[in-house]
């Protein structure tokens, strides 16, 4: 087993054990999907506008929160640096803890995009919708993970990863909206050029991760 | 593996942490099949020194050279020939001692994992709790296991930062035992302590650090607790603490 799949190991099975990330995630984006239910009178063509934004920002925010608590508890029992410690290289640790949150992400997103679906009658649950949940979920992993790692060590941490994540997340967003969107209209094109987006940035961006991660891991 | 007849060589080292000086010009050289005890109080620069020695921050100025080699450029070589046991014990709570074991073998690729867990859960009278997560045993049993996985991969040199924390007396002596065996294969320990009376029981040699300098002590065969306490006395200009020297009878 490579180092890199130990690492996922020990997340999905450390995850599986407390359920704790994954439980509270699914409770916080149910709770926005039902705000939005109450609060917003959508129907037909205002639905069909509105909808991809709404769906995205329900499987952004508790992400975004969810994600980015495994490194930092993992920082503060110390069995990040227990990890350190060992001679396997940092893209090996990255690459580990980003495939863990990806797993757990789709993990939640698949039931919630469902849920979604049933309180806003909208054709999401689709063969042409997984792409572009893939995507935008590893974007979002990436991000967080490379972020979760820079703040872990500030007091403030659980106020900066949202300040620093949201802005960073803007083109996953945008992306995956708007792939969403056009999957969703009827007699629309495939979404290949957003989804060419979205892939660009998971690339771009994990190559950039994987060249920082290994400063953001020293004294 | 680097050609040095040292596990530990520094010479004037020191580690600043935001312009304060926790370590000042230190030098140390530890020889293949000793160990080294360092005693100290609370803040007196042990831990910053375990954390350079295990390239885990990187001093500010001088030389350390860990298992003959330097830092920079050596880490992943550096971190396969030593052993870590800190004051947080690197576990994962919801693992078991087993998983948890598993989990650090499967990094250091340790080469029959399986028996080698039981072995050393064996040895360390975790046989039976081998299945729990870590987070039902006990804080001296979590210690046993810290202890085991810094084991795990037969390091050569071990940085132990107070490894006698949480033990109970059969736990103490089964920590003697190992370090004993440890240096009769050609191994070597740094040990910190501030436990006077354990500590020159994990040593050959004994040195106290106060703030950031290195004075060495000699053999450990040759000192008592109360002469080490002394010493302690003499170099902070104050009284050991109570709780923290246990070895100290109250003049």
């Amino acid at each position: 087993m490579s180092a890199a799949a130990t690492i996922l190991w020990k997340d999905l099975l450390s995850e599986w054990r407390s359920r704790a990330t994954a439980t509270t995630t699914v409770v916080f984006a149910l709770l926005i999907l039902l705000v939005f239910n109450f609060s917003l009178d959508l129907e037909g063509e205002h639905l069909s506008a509105v909808g991809p934004g709404l769906l995205w920002i329900a499987l952004l925010l508790p992400a975004m929160f969810g994600l980015g608590r495994g490194i930092a508890e993992e920082y503060d029992r110390g069995t990040l640096e227990g990890t350190m410690l060992t001679p396997i290289d940092s893209a090996s640790l990255f690459v580990g803890t980003v495939a863990g949150n990806l797993v757990l992400a789709l993990a939640v997103q698949v039931p919630l995009v469902v849920v979604f679906a049933i309180l806003f009658p909208l054709p999401v649950v689709q063969p042409a919708f997984l792409p572009v949940l893939v995507l935008g979920s590893l974007g979002l992993a990436l991000l967080t993970t490379l972020v979760a790692t820079m703040t872990s060590v500030a007091r403030v941490r659980e106020l900066l990863l949202p300040v620093l994540v949201l802005p960073l997340a803007l083109p996953i967003l945008i992306a995956s909206v708007a792939a969403t969107d056009q999957i969703l209209r009827p007699g629309q094109t495939p979404p290949i050029p957003w989804v060419g987006v979205l892939a660009a940035f998971d690339g771009i961006f994990g190559v950039a991760a994987l060249w920082g991660f290994d400063r953001l891991l020293e004294d | 593996m680097a050609d040095s007849s040292y596990a530990l060589e520094a010479h004037g080292l020191g580690k600043a942490f935001g312009g304060r000086f926790v370590l000042q010009d230190l030098d140390l050289r530890l020889p293949w099949g000793s160990s080294l005890v360092v005693f100290g109080a609370n803040g007196a620069g042990k831990t910053t020194l375990q954390r350079v020695c295990a390239t885990l921050v990187r001093p500010t100025r001088g030389e350390v050279r860990i298992a003959g080699w330097e830092p920079r450029g050596n880490t992943a070589d550096i971190r396969r020939a030593i052993g870590v046991v800190a004051h947080q014990s690197y576990l994962y709570a919801e693992l078991t001692a087993s998983e948890n074991l598993a989990y650090y073998g499967r990094l250091y690729r340790v080469a029959g994992l399986e028996q080698r867990i039981a072995l050393l859960l064996a040895t360390l009278g975790l046989l039976h709790r081998r299945h729990d997560p870590v987070r039902l045993l006990s804080r001296g049993q979590q210690q046993r296991l810290a202890l085991a996985r810094a084991l795990l991969h037969g390091p050569r040199l071990l940085l132990l930062d107070e490894p006698d924390s949480g033990l109970d007396e059969p736990g103490f002596a089964i920590l003697r035992r190992l370090l004993a065996d440890h240096r009769a294969a050609g191994g070597s320990a740094l040990v910190t302590s501030n436990v006077i009376e354990r500590g020159l029981q994990l040593g050959d040699q004994a040195a106290c650090i106060q703030s950031g300098h290195l004075t060495p002590m000699g053999a450990t065969s040759s000192l008592d607790a109360a002469a080490v306490a002394e010493a302690l006395e003499e170099s902070t200009g104050r009284m050991a603490p109570r709780g923290g020297l246990r070895g100290v009878k109250p003049s």
